[in-house]
C-alpha cells in the first residue's frame, strides 16, 4: 500500500439547519422585496375597493328615488353584490400574484437558489403558499370590508344599504376573501406547473373568465348543468353572494369543491417542483 | 467532500454525462476541467440536486445533498451568476437565503463585505454586471460557511483584480480544510489554483489525478538545443539516432534523444551548446491532446465522416489518426 498523504482535517462548520419557520420568513422577505409583486398587491387592493365603490355609484344611478329603489329591493335586489364586484375582478390580480411568486423565480433563475437552499423543495412551495395566503387574506380582507362599507354607504342614500349584521352578509364577505386566497393559491399551483408567468396568468384568466362562457352551450343531455356547476370558477359563486342562485352548487358544498380544485392544482404544482429538474 | 459514483445524465436522446466517478477531497482545490459542453455544469447540478441523475449518485459528506438538514453549511455553490431574482437587491437576496436557516443578519453583511459588494448591495441585482453577479454568487455560496465549496467557472466576467482575489480565496478556503471544487475550461487557470484535476470530455472521465501526474502523462515534446555549430550538431544527432528540425528562432528541436544523451555526446565531441532544454507539455497541451483524442474517437462513429482535424491539436494525435 502506498503511504497516505497528510491532509488538513476536514472543515466542520456550524450547522445552520433549514426549518419551515425559516422558509416562511425567507419567503416573506422575498414576497415584499420584488417591486412587481408589491405593485400588484397594491393594485388588487385598489381594484377591490375602487371597482366596488364605482359599481355601487352606478347601481345607485339606476334608481331615481328611494321609492323606486324600495320597489326593486322587494324583488330581491342584491346591493351587497354590487359593492363586491371589485372582488370578482380582484381574482384576476391575485391569481397573477400567485403565478408570479413562483414563475418569476423560474424566469430569473432564482428558483435554483431556492431549491439549493432547501433541497427537499416541498418546503419551498409550502412556505410560498403560507406567505401568499396570509398576505392575500390580510390585504384583500381589509379591501373587501372597505368596499362593502363604502359601497353600502353609497347605496344607503337610496335606502338600499345592507349592514354587517344582515343575514348572509358576513358569510358573503368571508366567502369573497376566501375565494381570493384560494384563487391566488391556484395561481401558485399553475405557476409551478407551467414555470412561465405569461402562460400561467393566461391560463388562470381563461379558467376564471373564458371557460365558464364556453361551458354555457353544453346541452343538458351531456350533463351540462353538472359540468357548469363543478367548474373551478363557478364553485365559489354562491359562497360569495348574499342571494343564492339555483344554477350553482350551494355555498357550503360549492366552496368544498373549490377547495378540492385548489388542493389539486397546488398538489400538482408541488409534485412538478419536486420531481422536475430546475 | 464530494463523491460521484457512476453518474450518468441523459437529456432526451443526448447523453450529457456517463459513467462518471471521482472524489473531491477536503483540504485541496480540485479543478474540474473540460471543454465547453463537456458536462461540467450538468455534473455540478447533479451534485446539489438541481438535476436528478439518470443513473449513479452524487454524495456530499457521505449522503445525497438533498438529505442534509443544513444544506447551506454543506455545499456552497456558485453555479451561474443568474440564480438571482433580477428585481431584488443583493442584500435582500442574501437576507432571504439566510432566513431559511436562521443565519444571523451580521453574516449577510460579512459576506457582502468579503466579496466587495458593499456599495451596490441595495440596488436591484438585475442591473449588475457579470462580475458583480459572480461576486454575489460567491457571497451566496459562502453565506452558510460550508464545508464544501463548488464554483462553476468563477473567473468569468471578473477583472484581473477579481481573478487574483478568487484564486487566493479558493486556496484559503482549501487551507481551512474545506473541499473546493472549481470548474474551468481554461487550463492556465487550473495550473495556478488546483492541486488535483478531474478532467472530462464528452461527459466521460479522462483523468482524475494530480496536476503534475496529468502533465506527465503527455510525452515530452522533445529537446530544444542551441549551438553555434549547426552542422556538427546535425551530425551528432544523426549519429545518436535522433531526429532534428530547425526552428524559426535559430534553435533546433531534437526528438528521440534525451537531454542527458545530447549533453554527454556534445561534451565528448567538444561541441559548444548554448541551450539544452527538455520541452514539457504545458497543462494546456496535455489537455488538448487528451481531449482531442476523445473528440476524434467520437467522430469515427457510424455516420462515416472522415477523420476530424481539431484546430490546434498536437501532431502526435494527428499521426494516430493517419495510422
Amino acid at each position: 500500500m502506498s503511504a497516505t498523504t497528510a491532509q488538513p482535517a476536514q472543515y466542520r462548520p456550524a450547522e445552520h439547519r433549514v426549518t419551515f419557520a425559516g422558509l416562511v420568513r425567507s419567503e416573506w422577505i422575498k414576497f415584499w422585496s420584488v417591486r412587481s409583486i408589491v405593485v400588484t398587491m397594491v393594485v388588487s387592493f385598489v381594484a377591490v375597493v375602487g371597482i366596488g365603490v364605482l359599481t355601487s355609484f352606478a347601481t345607485r344611478a339606476l334608481f331615481a328615488d328611494v321609492a323606486g329603489a324600495q320597489a326593486m329591493a322587494a324583488q330581491g335586489f342584491d346591493g351587497v353584490g354590487a359593492s363586491l364586484t371589485g372582488a370578482q375582478m380582484g381574482t384576476l390580480i391575485v391569481a397573477a400574484v400567485g403565478v408570479i411568486v413562483i414563475a418569476g423565480e423560474f424566469s430569473t433563475g432564482m428558483i435554483r437558489t431556492s431549491v439549493v437552499t432547501a433541497p427537499r423543495r416541498l418546503g419551498v412551495i409550502a412556505a410560498k403558499a403560507v406567505v401568499l395566503a396570509v398576505n392575500v387574506a390580510v390585504v384583500t380582507g381589509v379591501a373587501v370590508l372597505l368596499a362593502f362599507l363604502l359601497g353600502q354607504a353609497v347605496l344607503d342614500t337610496r335606502g338600499l344599504g345592507a349592514s354587517l349584521g344582515d343575514e348572509g352578509v358576513g358569510r358573503a364577505l368571508l366567502g369573497n376573501v376566501a375565494m381570493l386566497v384560494g384563487v391566488a393559491l391556484a395561481g401558485l399551483g399553475v405557476g409551478a406547473l407551467l414555470r412561465n408567468a405569461a402562460g400561467g396568468i393566461c391560463t388562470v384568466v381563461a379558467a376564471i373568465f373564458v371557460v365558464p362562457l364556453l361551458l354555457l352551450p353544453i346541452p343538458q343531455s351531456w350533463g351540462g348543468d353538472h359540468v357548469r356547476e363543478l367548474w373551478f370558477s363557478n364553485t365559489y359563486l354562491n359562497a360569495t353572494t348574499v342571494s343564492q342562485s339555483e344554477s350553482y352548487l350551494s355555498a357550503g358544498l360549492g366552496f368544498g369543491v373549490f377547495l378540492v380544485w385548489v388542493a389539486v392544482l397546488l398538489g400538482l404544482g408541488a409534485l412538478a417542483l419536486r420531481s422536475r429538474d430546475v | 467532500m464530494i463523491e460521484a459514483v457512476g453518474l450518468r445524465k441523459v437529456y432526451g436522446k443526448k447523453v450529457a454525462v456517463q459513467d462518471l466517478s471521482f472524489t473531491v477531497r477536503p483540504g485541496i482545490v480540485t479543478g474540474f476541467l473540460g471543454p465547453n459542453g463537456s458536462g461540467k455544469s450538468t455534473t455540478m447540478r447533479m451534485i446539489v440536486g438541481l438535476d436528478r441523475p439518470s443513473a449513479g449518485q452524487a454524495l456530499v459528506d457521505g449522503k445525497p445533498f438533498a438529505q442534509h438538514r443544513a444544506p447551506l453549511s454543506t455545499v456552497g455553490a456558485l453555479l451561474d451568476a443568474k440564480a438571482v431574482h433580477t428585481g431584488r437587491s443583493a442584500h435582500k437576496h442574501l437576507l432571504a437565503m439566510a432566513a431559511t436557516a436562521g443565519i444571523p443578519r451580521s453574516r449577510v453583511d460579512e459576506v457582502i463585505d468579503l466579496v466587495g459588494l458593499g456599495e451596490v448591495a441595495r440596488k436591484r441585482a438585475g442591473g449588475f454586471s457579470l462580475g458583480m453577479g459572480q461576486r454575489l454568487g460567491i457571497a451566496s455560496a459562502l453565506l452558510g460557511d460550508p464545508s464544501t465549496v463548488m464554483f462553476d467557472e468563477p473567473v468569468n466576467g471578473l477583472d484581473p483584480d477579481g481573478i487574483l482575489w478568487i484564486r487566493n480565496l479558493m486556496k484559503e478556503l482549501a487551507g481551512q480544510g474545506r473541499a473546493v471544487f472549481v470548474s474551468s475550461h481554461l487550463m492556465s487557470e487550473m495550473a495556478l489554483t488546483a492541486e488535483h484535476l478531474v478532467v472530462i470530455g464528452r461527459g466521460r472521465l479522462i483523468a482524475d489525478e494530480s496536476v503534475k501526474a496529468f502533465v506527465d502523462r503527455v510525452q515530452p515534446r522533445g529537446v530544444t538545443v542551441r549551438s553555434p555549430q549547426a552542422e556538427q550538431l546535425r551530425d551528432l544527432v544523426a549519429a545518436e539516432g535522433g531526429r532534428l528540425a530547425a526552428m524559426d528562432d535559430g534553435s533546433f528541436d531534437v526528438r528521440g534523444l534525451s537531454a542527458e544523451r545530447i549533453g554527454d555526446a556534445a561534451a565528448r565531441r567538444g561541441l559548444p551548446l548554448h541551450e539544452l532544454t527538455t520541452v514539457k507539455a504545458s497543462l494546456e497541451e496535455a489537455f488538448m491532446e487528451l481531449t482531442a483524442n476523445a473528440v476524434e474517437y467520437q467522430a469515427h462513429g457510424p455516420a462515416g465522416g472522415g477523420p476530424l482535424t481539431v484546430p490546434g491539436a498536437p501532431a502526435p494525435a494527428r499521426e494516430e489518426v493517419a495510422r
